[in-house]
């Protein structure tokens, strides 16, 4: 995987674990389980991040406003925008009672269009 | 994390090395308020920083927020590509005086 993908792909991972960590078992005792599954594929790699929280889409939640200013930004929201921003493909489901976040990311950049324009 | 320190003049520049993520974003959070308690100027210099991510935007968008009340002045200089990206994801590109050198960065505060 080229080095620029590969570094996207760690930090969209980094954001999903740690949404997890955060919000998948507040106020439950004892918290849950957060599940990995590396998946190589000829093009690429797919990551699934599963947690037995109760349902709950981060990707349906609307991305912070990033054209406000300084006074108006609100801490928050930035790691799903990021999420979506860096990988190829991101998609969420409910699957036996998970909450599955699957992110693919090309080996290549070439193609995608650049997050940063 | 380690994070450098240096006073040029007024200006302080914080130096933090490595990765600003959810482990270390703390202590770096810490650190800058401390710095800018300390001084009314202050570069983040980003020379040796490798990787960020949404929980060190945080850090630095709580800081720069609380600058602007106190009336404080925060300055980043030297982004490598990745970081930029990041930044422009996020809208941090607009919202803060990023610089290509230090110097710059230290100069634009003087």
């Amino acid at each position: 995987m080229a080095a620029v993908q590969a570094s996207r792909l760690e930090l969209a991972i980094e954001e999903a674990l740690v949404n997890v960590c955060n919000y998948a078992y507040i106020g439950q005792t004892p918290t849950g389980a957060v599940r990995c599954r590396v998946v190589v594929q000829p093009d690429g790699l797919r990551v699934d991040i599963a947690d037995e929280g109760p349902p709950f889409d981060p990707l349906a939640r609307p991305d912070p406003d990033t054209a406000l200013d300084l006074d108006q930004r609100e801490p928050g929201g930035l790691g799903i925008l990021l999420i979506k921003s860096l990988v190829s493909e991101v998609s969420y489901r409910r699957e036996d009672g998970r909450n599955v976040l699957t992110i693919r990311m090309d080996k290549a950049a070439a193609g995608k269009p650049d997050a940063a324009s | 994390m380690e994070i450098q320190q240096q006073q040029q003049g007024h200006v302080i520049v914080l130096g933090p090395v490595g990765r600003l993520d959810s482990l270390s974003c703390r202590e770096f959070e810490t650190r800058l308020l401390a710095a800018l308690d300390q001084s009314e100027s202050v570069v983040v210099d980003c020379t040796a920083l490798d990787y960020i991510s949404s929980a060190g935007l945080r850090a630095l968008l709580v800081a720069a927020k609380r600058n602007r009340t106190s009336g404080g002045r925060l300055a980043l200089a030297v982004l490598r590509d990745s970081i930029r990206e990041v930044f422009d994801i996020s809208g941090f590109t607009a919202i803060f005086a990023i610089h290509p050198t230090v110097a710059a960065a230290v100069a634009s505060l003087g």
